[in-house]
């Protein structure tokens, strides 16, 4: 809370605060499997999570760890990433690190007769430790306190009680299923001609909310535990399991579950709502108020004045976080060009500079025009009038009445003269890093912990010479065992031996140039170190419209493989890479993208994305890339995948600063379809002042 | 290096670095972090206004444990509507009373209309308003919502201003709903002048009420 204790002495009445607020109703729910998809215990149930939810969840017994987690991608699509840890599957002495997928989708929505209904898949692109389908259904019944659930699995969940496949009266192949449970198969592969195949076998269970705080669990489980019995000594004493939860008020709970008659086990689980930051407004300090219009004369104000960084409209502006580079006053309209240096909403940029505006301009200017700029590029210019400002401050619709009446354009050019004294510009930090290597083949978690420094040049606009250094203080990222046994150039999995091999490290250290070549059109040229791994030079070209959807883009690379000291040195291998983009911003939070060309092994593919990034900018993605490298040149995990997430700081602190912590999550990681790692891709340089990501923040106009 | 030494020498670095930076907001944050009982110089803004002799309120949030604050009048626009700054930089939209907006409060009221609910305080009658209040949501939206308030006369009650003022007034409470959210809003009001002296007014859900007394010279 913001709201510091100041006035020392004060009171406030006994009768102020003795009344109290009326009271809202609190709904739990317990739904999490111990596979971290909703579900009873081992079995899926026919619900879903509410809508852009994360679930976290791990799961323990004997000899077996689960790490859990989901994302409800859409109402009616969740996905799972699971990491699991199984002492003894393939015999004594032995233990299986395995991570693998899940995917479901709701068919049904529960009505007054109809239960929801789920068809899922269970690992479908992982080693097939866990490889199963089902079709779920759950009904729930005494105002949600009791979720009655019936299902039928295939695979896995249907290696107990199984019978002949019904899905074989459609055709004969169904009634077989190829695949040895847990064998491995084609590791990575989507092996869709087992999916429903083989014996099936009915599931079941209840689940019931003893009060807000327990809940109580008993399934009907159709998994033999085959494997973890024939070499593990599991012991399947019976097809029943129950559990007990204990609930959380943030939704967390936790469980105790007995399986199978034979094992006790506990799991832990935890809801994440993106669209629920720390703060839904921030808690920065509050905005300048609209002030009375005054005249040139009283504000002491002449156009030549203005035109230095030290008049008192930059100042003003630079209080509030924003730098003044440019400002040309031309009758009623002032044309100023900024760069927004502390807020994530370029919304509440654009209305606290609109309010420093007409705070600090005589009331003759009515019109103002503010360029927004980021790397030095003027991205988009909005047009604000002084009414509207003055109508709208306090208006009980004052935020979407004030996008209505804004106008938004492109500009690639500047219309506001430079502000002497502007450039050049010095930046530096000091800070600590954090670079986690989660879930590879050998160990759930590696990471190195350091510190990093950082420092930028910028002699004129749009130029920048940037780089940063690291030293790792602690951590285990070079203790990986795992050389790597690729047939394809050593592009990536050499990474251990920059661990290995490097101690103060050179992550960065380019020149950059950002430019608009044209109306729609963004340029930059990267030049030097550009990674970790890589040195040389990076050319892109983005088309993207200010007010539309669509974005296309170009890049090429020289990219020369960097010495494993990361530091000066270059090794012999280099490559030109380059890839064609096409960005589609779908609306609702969705982001697709697909990348076609030339990776850094030299093999030609494309990548497809798709993102979902919430209004408030947290944002999960996950991507796939398919290239001409066979499944079995490409080694482990047949083909790149995997999820990333970006977590703003002000999601986490409510403190406006701009940037986020993001991870990608691969399964693991290989040389096939691996792509540079350029700093600055222009999409996401631009879209943020852009007319959707505007219009998604547009109620921080007002904060 | 032993690896208890380099965890020393990183958490020092660490409380050292995290205010080092050439962005003044970087470093502020991070002296924010480590220093947060500080208290905070207070702006030019409310100085200026604490110069000119402004009228003051005494505010304290009901949810927060020692969350007191004074804020005063900066400026009236052409519509009546009034922006209120304290020294810690929250400002707070005022019209005749009643609160129409917060700001940097965390959970934050962008707007409000209760202008039937002052009608009814001014006139005295218990009667039922509709309130409009639109709060800045998680997804940085804005959402405006409808309330069914009843307003009711409790008591009437001194409120001790000053040493030497006492207002006499009339209590009211403004109970609303609108079936996903309820509040209580509580209001003094002086009779005679009709002024409202006291109040306790909702801001949002998780922000609380937040109760405001005039301060009388």
């Amino acid at each position: 809370m913001t709201f510091h204790k100041y006035f020392h002495g004060l009171w406030v009445s006994a009768a102020m605060s003795a009344t109290p607020a009326l009271s809202q109703d609190v709904e739990l729910k317990f739904p999490v499997s111990e596979f971290g998809t909703p579900g009873l215990i081992d079995m899926p149930s026919g619900d879903v999570f509410e809508d852009g939810t994360l679930q976290l969840s791990t799961a323990f017994h004997s000899g077996t760890q689960k790490y859990n987690l989901s994302f409800q991608i859409t109402p009616r699509v969740f996905g799972s990433f699971r990491y699991a840890i199984v002492d003894a599957f393939d015999g004594a002495g032995t233990t299986r690190y395995d991570r693998s997928f899940d995917l479901g989708y709701l068919f049904a929505v529960e009505t007054e007769l109809r239960p929801s209904m789920v068809i899922g898949l269970r690992d479908f692109g992982g080693t097939g430790l866990y490889g199963s389908e089902y079709i779920a259904a759950t009904k729930h019944f005494m105002d949600d306190r009791l979720a009655v659930t019936g299902g039928i699995g295939w695979g896995r969940l249907g290696s107990y009680g199984g019978f002949s496949n019904p899905l074989g009266a459609l055709s004969d192949s169904f009634k077989t299923r190829s695949e040895v449970q847990g064998a491995g198969g084609d590791t990575g592969q989507l092996d869709v001609d087992q999916w429903f195949h083989g014996d099936a076998a009915l599931f079941g269970g209840l689940a019931y909310q003893i009060n807000p705080r327990l809940s109580f669990k008993l399934e009907y489980s159709s998994d033999a535990y085959e494997t973890e019995v024939a070499n593990a000594g599991f012991q399947h004493k019976t097809p029943v399991n129950a559990a007990l939860s204990y609930g959380f008020d943030n939704g967390a709970d936790l469980t105790v579950y007995a399986l199978h008659g034979s094992e006790i086990g506990f799991m832990a689980s935890l809801p994440i709502n993106p669209r629920t930051p720390a703060y839904a407004s921030g808690i920065e300090e509050a905005p300048p108020a609209l002030m009375p219009r005054q005249s040139a004369a009283a504000l002491s104000w002449n156009e030549g004045s203005v035109q230095t960084g030290n008049s008192p409209l930059s100042a003003a502006l630079r209080d509030q976080g924003i730098t003044l580079e440019g400002i040309t006053v031309e009758g009623a309209t002032a044309t100023v060009r900024i760069a927004n240096g502390r807020y994530p909403a370029e919304a509440q940029t654009l209305g606290r500079t609109a309010r420093v505006l007409a705070n600090h301009l005589p009331e003759t200017v009515t019109t103002f025009r503010v360029e927004s700029t980021a790397n030095g590029m003027t991205t988009a210019r909005t047009t604000l009038r002084r009414d509207d400002l003055e109508a709208l401050e306090y208006d009980l619709d004052g935020s979407w009445r004030s996008y209505a009446r804004a106008g938004f354009e492109d500009a690639p050019r500047t219309e506001a003269a430079t502000i002497t004294g502007t450039y050049p510009k010095f930046d530096w930090r000091l800070s600590p890093y954090l670079d986690p290597a989660l879930f590879d083949p050998d160990s759930p978690l590696r990471a190195d912990l350091g510190l990093q420094a950082e420092a930028a040049f910028k002699p004129m606009r749009g130029l920048i010479f940037s780089g940063a250094i690291r030293q790792p203080v602690i951590g285990n990222l070079d203790e990986s065992t795992r050389p790597s046994n690729s047939v394809l150039p050593h592009v990536r999995t050499d990474i251990v031996e920059y661990a290995k091999q490097s101690d103060l490290e050179i992550k960065h250290l380019t020149a950059e140039y950002f430019f608009r070549p044209g109306k729609n059109l963004f340029g930059r040229v990267t030049a030097g170190y550009l990674e970790t791994m890589y040195g040389g030079l990076s050319t892109e070209l983005l088309w993207k419209p200010v007010n539309g959807p669509l974005a296309l883009g170009a890049e090429v690379n020289y990219a020369k493989q960097r010495e494993f000291d990361q530091l000066f040195g270059f090794q012999e291998y280099d490559i030109v890479t380059g890839h064609a983009s096409v960005y589609y911003d779908f609306g609702r939070g969705y982001l697709g993208q697909v990348d076609v060309g030339r990776y850094l092994a030299g093999d030609y593919g494309a990548t497809f994305s798709l993102d979902r990034e919430f209004d408030n900018g947290f944002r999960v993605g996950a991507f796939f890339t398919l290239t001409d490298v066979s499944f079995d040149d490409f080694g482990e995990g047949s083909f790149d995948k995997g999820i990333r997430f970006t977590v703003p700081i002000d999601w986490l602190s409510g403190a406006p600063v701009q940037g986020g912590y993001g991870t990608t999550i691969r399964p693991v990681q290989r040389d096939g379809g691996a792509r540079l790692d350029v700093r600055n891709r222009l999409y996401e340089v631009v879209r943020a002042s852009q007319t959707n990501e505007l219009e998604d923040r547009w109620g921080r106009f007002w904060r | 290096m032993s690896v208890k030494t380099r965890i020393a020498l990183l958490l020092g670095f660490v409380a050292v670095l995290s205010g080092c930076s050439s962005d003044p907001n970087q470093s502020a944050l991070a002296q924010q972090f480590f220093n947060r009982s500080k208290g905070f110089e207070p702006g030019a803004d409310f100085l200026a206004a604490q110069r000119s002799g402004a009228p003051g309120y005494v505010a304290g949030l009901q949810n927060g444990e020692n969350a007191y604050t004074i804020f005063l009048r900066q400026t009236v626009n052409a519509r009546g509507e009034e922006t209120w700054i304290s020294p810690d930089r929250l400002s707070l939209g005022m019209k005749d009373g009643m609160l129409i907006a917060t700001r940097g409060f965390g959970d934050d009221q962008l707007a409000a209309d209760a202008r039937a609910t002052r009608a009814a305080l001014t006139s005295g009658r218990e009667t039922v308003t509709e309130r409009f209040v639109t709060l800045l949501t998680e997804g940085s939206t804005a959402e405006t919502f409808a309330f069914r308030c009843q307003i009711t006369r409790e008591k009437q009650e001194p409120v001790q201003l000053s040493e030497s003022y006492t207002a006499d007034t009339e209590l009211f409470y403004e109970t609303c709903r609108n079936g996903q959210m309820a509040f209580r809003n509580l209001f003094w009001v002086e009779r005679g002048t009709r002024t409202i002296v006291q109040s306790r007014q909702w801001v949002s859900t998780e922000t609380g009420e937040l109760a405001l007394r005039l301060i009388k010279p």
